[in-house]
């Protein structure tokens, strides 16, 4: 029986999927095949190339350190509102949202992810991996298995607007939260028995300041029942709370990690007998 | 056709105009309605045949509408997803404007247009009238903001509501209704379907098809826009097998939702594709 782990899209929040993994190898859980959606795909294919969680810490660190990746929040407002900067920035923005596809370039994204992967390929991981991305061309969920591990997870954690749609052959591909933002059914597919997800739980902010907020605000709505729709098909599901984790912040790998790791610590029990159940 | 069915009506933004066309289709036909569940432009639509009206005097007032307010909603159209190709990109200037007007509004304020511009149409059409008034039981569809939860009103007065169902984020602010702050369930899924239950049973859904995908987006807004349209087409999807009966308008696949120019043709090809539909169908 192959037992898969699929990990949830959620931005530096994502770290949290490090302590997951600690935990679960602890507790002797042996994973077959792993999947990922956006930072889910960059933990995902690390732990599927290394299977060492104290090298994909290391790596995580170093890539950190050596490149900024955090972008800057315009969607959020400081409590006294709007400074000088932002509402420049916001302007800067309506300029690149009018002119160009996204506010930044993979630029960044590709030099840190080069310090993870290197030049290793789906081909070279020790589990089977997948990238979970979106065709923006034709509405449908995209797996990438092929190819280099960079190229695919970069498409997986392009967060549409932030950062450009990455072309590949005919398609537009954006990150795969769009509609698999724990792609469950993706790794069904793909032939996993068991299925342990994990998803970033946040509770999105209500106090809303403007048409952005708003428009943001009813995304989360949306994206609450398409995840709950993907969780319903998971044998085992464990939501770490990282409410009051800015997702924009990469630095703070450290309190993700350690947040991931009790979380799912808590959950080993409750996994253990379920495995049990399903002759595991 | 001698039992009564439920009629789902929605669509995005100005294309839920084309629930005109169906309505009327639906009266020829002698189709008998037992409830209508509306979403956004739909709903007053929905109101005013519910209140025994000809929805026919609304494809003029809709016309009427926006040839008054061209101004206040200048660039409308434009922002619906009509892709340009490179070149026309370049040499309309107007159009970046456009873009550039909807995000400068959306960071400064909660929509491009005000209510002031809706609102004295919904107060003509519907003054003091209430849900009571209705010949046809209604439920109108919205998103409660305070609950982040999709709710459906089918009591009190009509105009709060009716707002409430076309307060397209983004482009017009929620309304506050009660202890709830609402905004149209479209943005949602285009179509109510949360709403159905067994009671309501056959229902029929109209659905109006886009075709917002295969061209490449040429500018963040557009990458958004398409991003958002995918996820509400999926939810849709997903829930559309809760109806007995779905309508799909296929004709509707060339309009956009802010095609204000194109009412009466929206309207005229609703009417023949649903007369068309309720043909070949025998309900029961």
């Amino acid at each position: 029986m192959k037992i898969g782990l699929c990990l949830g899209g959620g931005g530096s929040r994502g770290y949290a999927h490090i302590g997951a993994i600690k935990a679960l190898t602890k507790a002797g859980i042996k994973i077959d095949i792993v999947n990922g959606t956006s930072i889910g795909a960059i933990i995902g294919g690390m732990y599927a190339l290394y299977q060492d969680v104290d090298e994909m810490t290391a790596l995580v660190k170093r890539a950190t350190a050596a490149v900024n990746v955090n972008h800057f929040n315009l969607f959020q407002h400081s409590k006294e509102g709007p400074s000088f900067l932002q509402d420049w920035l916001t302007e800067a923005i309506c300029d690149v949202a009018a002119l160009r596809k996204s506010i930044q370039s993979h630029k960044n994204n590709l030099k840190a992810l080069r310090i993870l992967f290197d030049e290793a390929r789906f081909e070279d991981t020790k589990i089977p991996f997948s990238a979970v991305t979106m065709d923006i061309m034709t509405g449908k969920t995209v797996v990438i298995k092929k190819g280099k591990l960079v190229d695919g997870v970069v498409a997986s954690a392009s967060i549409p607007g932030i950062f450009p749609p990455v072309a590949r052959g005919k398609k537009l591909l954006v990150d795969g939260y769009v509609l698999a933002n724990i792609p469950v059914p993706e790794l069904r597919r793909q032939g996993a028995d068991f299925i342990i997800s994990i998803g970033l739980e946040e509770k999105p902010d209500k106090n809303y300041q403007n048409g952005v907020d708003l428009i943001y605000y009813v995304e989360s709505i949306k994206q609450k029942q398409l995840d709950k729709w993907a969780i319903a098909e998971s044998d085992f599901h464990i939501n770490i709370d990282m409410s009051k984790f800015d997702a924009t912040h990469f630095e703070n790998h450290a309190v993700a990690i350690e947040r991931g790791y009790s979380s799912v610590k808590k959950s080993i029990p409750q996994l253990m007998k379920k495995l049990e159940i399903n002759n595991v | 056709m001698s039992e009564p069915i439920t009629l789902l009506l929605g669509g995005t933004g100005i294309k839920g105009i084309a629930s005109i066309g169906v309505l009327q289709s639906m009266r020829k036909n002698r189709v008998k309605i037992k409830k209508i569940i509306a979403a956004g432009i739909s709903a007053p639509i929905s109101a005013q045949y519910a209140l025994g009206d000809d929805p026919e005097l609304l494809t003029q007032e809709f016309t009427q509408f926006f040839v008054e307010n061209n101004r206040a909603l200048w660039g409308l159209e434009q922002l619906t997803g009509i892709l340009m190709s490179h070149q026309r990109r370049r040499d309309n200037f107007s159009y970046f404007l456009r873009e550039r007007l909807y995000c400068h509004a959306n960071f400064h304020s909660n929509g491009v247009l005000s209510w002031e511009t809706v609102e004295p149409l919904i107060a003509r059409l519907f003054g003091d009238k209430s849900f009571s008034d209705l010949q046809i039981p209604l439920a109108v569809s919205a998103i409660n903001l305070k609950r982040a939860e999709l709710v459906l009103i089918e009591k009190g007065k009509l105009r709060g509501i009716l707002k409430a169902s076309m307060a397209f984020p983004g482009i017009l602010p929620p309304v506050v209704y009660g202890k709830m702050e609402l905004v149209s369930s479209t943005v949602y899924s285009e179509l109510p379907l949360d709403g159905i239950t067994k009671q309501d049973a056959p229902v029929i859904a109209i659905d109006l098809p886009d075709t917002f995908r295969g061209r490449s987006p040429q500018t963040l807004l557009e990458v958004i826009s398409i991003v958002d349209d995918i996820r509400s087409q999926y939810i849709k999807k997903k829930l559309i097998t809760n109806s007995d009966y779905v309508f799909q308008l296929e004709g509707m696949k060339k309009f956009r939702w802010g095609d204000y120019r194109q009412i009466p043709q929206i309207v005229a090809q609703a009417y023949k594709e649903t007369n068309r539909l309720l043909d070949k169908i025998a309900l029961p």
